[in-house]
């Protein structure tokens, strides 16, 4: 049910971070994964200055989207937080919640014409397909502690951005 | 006589009173005295000074005995409805905003109130009379004071009724400790007419947090000269939070019937660590909050109740929705409970992420999401038994529901910036149910015959290694084992099973014979 969940909340960007991050960390399955998610959601969090993921999509519609919007330290930030997301994702059905939700950091921007469309769902669907890719291939510890890594590292580059 | 002629004497009184030596020169041992059995005190009573007592005050006391050691029957299955009205009426004030009540209240009063009525539903469990009688009295009085005291801030009746369970859970520490020493028998082997309501040292926890919480009331209104939440005086806080911690660690760990002073204890002593500077409060507040997580998993409403005190400083909102999961998380029994505290970490996220850099509402996002971790990572092994709440805790399951998906409507807590994790909550509900159906659904169609494959002959010893039912794979089950296959180490037919607890079901699985299998 998680998964799915936080698949719906990612898809629709509707929501707020903490509960996205509590339903990632419960597909996640693994304690390390979970924190990774965790401080990569806060990372985007700290970057937009909001917990709202309507806000988020708001600000990458108005602004452009996450991986190019705003200073160098910011896009980083952006970039190590969709990352973490992918590697921290185990596989399976929960590539559909962390690919979505990277998908959504990256290029989220909230529909508001047909552009605006193409760039979320091409998002989400480049999202999901390195999600699967990174949880069949990759060996779920290591892979987890990079993800800690590198979330941590986007959100000291998300608290210097602002 | 001189004292070694005494001894003397003594010892030829001795050798005279012991048995003869037989002719081998060993002499038997004499024959154990019987062991007198020692007696109840009420037998020892001197039989020259009877408690004078008329007959007919003796028959009515025996009869109140008889009355309350029956058992409750109908009114236990009762009980849940009436705490449930009694629940239901106190979230009607609380969402009235207050308004008529038996006491003058606010609406975060009334919503300590519905807190303290659901959780003595669900604690109580009357299973006599007497029990049940009691009960009904806390169901009524209990709110009353948790209403007047989280709302108008008076806590004269507060103050009564923490007197009146400090003296009843000493009275049941007293008695246990009469009965042990009298009898020398353990306590819980003794029946009575007294039913003992939580064990021993659960009603020495309850006593001593009781008589804590009740000195900072005490020295509060010493000071200020009026029932009121201590507020200002540092020895009432640190009183205040004590005697909190020592109720709800009480309460966690397995005195149900403490429950219903959860509720009060930790309105008293956020309103006692409000007064407090913030990050002294937060730090301390934090580190105790992770170290309770570590140390007691299964039980999460302690360190819920520790965040709760944490943020009470500087984030009352907060304060209050971690309070909230903290009492709650009681009721739910189960490590699941600290789910609780998600919306009061969102609020906290809400408030802090906006505002930039805030030394201590960063301290307590990094103490919450640590203890949140921690808990997940002790909560880990899904092989631990999970408990299946009861009835009578249907009301405060449905308020720990509403809590966790629809917080924004909680308006007595003051939070802000819910208005997302409700409309989140919903979607993820919503979507959540649709899979849960759907998963009921399609194990069914798995789990036809069809799918699961045939078990080989029985003829057959070195079977099969298939891992799905396929056509080809069935074929090469059925032929003969090649001459290089590894031969079991035991003897005896070989007992294909189908381990359903694989990941991979259906597959053939080569186990040893269970004993006695030939």
């Amino acid at each position: 049910m998680a998964p799915a969940a936080a698949a719906t909340m990612a898809v629709t960007a509707s929501g707020e971070i903490v509960l996205l991050a509590v339903l990632l960390g419960a597909a996640a399955g693994d304690v390390l994964a979970a924190a990774a998610a965790l401080a990569a959601l806060v990372a985007v969090a700290v970057r937009w200055g909001s917990t709202s993921l309507d806000a988020v999509a708001g600000a990458q519609a108005v602004l452009g989207p996450g991986l190019v919007a705003g200073s160098a330290a910011a896009a980083a930030s952006t970039w190590g937080a969709a990352g973490a997301l992918l590697l921290a994702c185990p596989g399976g059905w929960s590539a559909l919640a962390f690919g979505a939700t990277a998908g959504l950091v990256v290029a989220g921007p909230a529909p508001g014409g047909a552009p605006d469309l193409a760039v979320r769902v091409a998002g989400a669907l480049v999202g999901v397909g390195l999600a699967a890719l990174a949880g069949r291939r990759l060996p779920r510890r290591p892979a987890a502690a990079a993800a800690a890594v590198l979330a941590v590292a986007s959100l000291a580059l998300a608290a210097v951005a602002r | 006589m001189t004292e070694p002629a005494a001894a003397r004497q003594r010892r030829r009184e001795r050798k005279v009173a012991a048995p003869e030596a037989d002719e081998t020169g060993n002499r038997p041992h004499p024959p154990p005295e019987p062991r007198r059995r020692r007696q109840p005190a009420h037998r020892h009573r001197p039989a020259e000074a009877p408690r004078p007592r008329p007959k007919a005050a003796r028959r009515r006391a025996e009869a109140v005995v008889a009355a309350a050691q029956a058992p409750a029957g109908a009114l236990a299955s009762l009980w849940p409805v009436a705490g449930a009205v009694v629940t239901l009426a106190w979230v009607a004030i609380t969402v009235g905003g207050g308004g008529p009540s038996p006491v003058s209240t606010t609406a975060q009063g009334a919503a300590a109130a519905a807190g303290t009525a659901a959780l003595v539903t669900a604690g109580w469990g009357p299973r006599r009379v007497g029990d049940a009688v009691a009960g009904a009295l806390a169901l009524v009085v209990l709110p009353m004071a948790a209403a007047a005291a989280a709302g108008s801030g008076h806590t004269g009746l507060l103050a009564a009724v923490l007197t009146v369970a400090a003296l009843a859970a000493a009275a049941v520490v007293g008695r246990a400790a009469w009965i042990e020493s009298d009898r020398g028998a353990a306590p819980a082997e003794i029946g009575g007419w007294v039913r003992r309501p939580v064990s021993e040292a659960a009603a020495a926890g309850a006593a001593g947090g009781c008589v804590l919480l009740l000195a900072a009331l005490l020295s509060e209104r010493a000071a200020v000269l009026r029932w009121a939440l201590p507020a200002d005086s540092g020895v009432d806080q640190v009183l205040a939070v004590l005697g909190a911690l020592v109720v709800t660690a009480t309460a966690a760990l397995g005195a149900r019937r403490v429950w219903g002073l959860v509720p009060s204890a930790l309105v008293v002593s956020v309103a006692a660590a409000a007064g407090a500077r913030p990050t002294p409060v937060a730090v301390a507040g934090g580190v105790a909050a992770v170290a309770a997580a570590a140390f007691l998993p299964r039980r999460p409403a302690l360190s819920l109740a520790l965040l709760a005190l944490a943020a009470a400083a500087g984030h009352a909102p907060v304060a209050a929705l971690l309070a909230s999961a903290a009492a709650l998380a009681l009721a739910v029994d189960d490590p699941a409970g600290a789910l609780l505290a998600v919306p009061g970490a969102a609020a906290l996220a809400a408030a802090v992420v906006p505002a930039g850099r805030s030394g201590t509402g960063v301290l307590l996002m990094a103490a919450t999401a640590l203890a949140g971790l921690v808990l997940a990572a002790r909560n880990g092994d899904r092989s631990l038994p999970r408990t299946v709440p009861a009835a009578a805790a249907a009301p405060a399951l449905v308020l720990a529901g509403w809590l966790v998906l629809v917080p924004g409507t909680w308006a007595w807590t003051r939070a802000t910036g819910l208005v997302a994790y409700d409309r989140g909550a919903a979607v993820a509900a919503a979507s959540g149910a649709l899979v849960a159906v759907l998963a009921m659904v399609a194990p069914r169609a798995e789990r036809t015959p069809a799918a699961i494959p045939d078990p080989p002959p029985a003829d057959e010893p070195a079977a099969v290694s298939a891992p799905a039912a396929t056509p080809a794979r069935r074929r090469k089950a059925r032929r003969p084992a090649p001459a290089d296959e590894p031969v079991p180490d035991e003897p005896g037919p070989v007992v294909v099973v189908v381990d359903t607890t694989d990941p991979e079901r259906g597959q053939w699985r080569r186990r040893p014979p269970p004993r006695g299998v030939r």
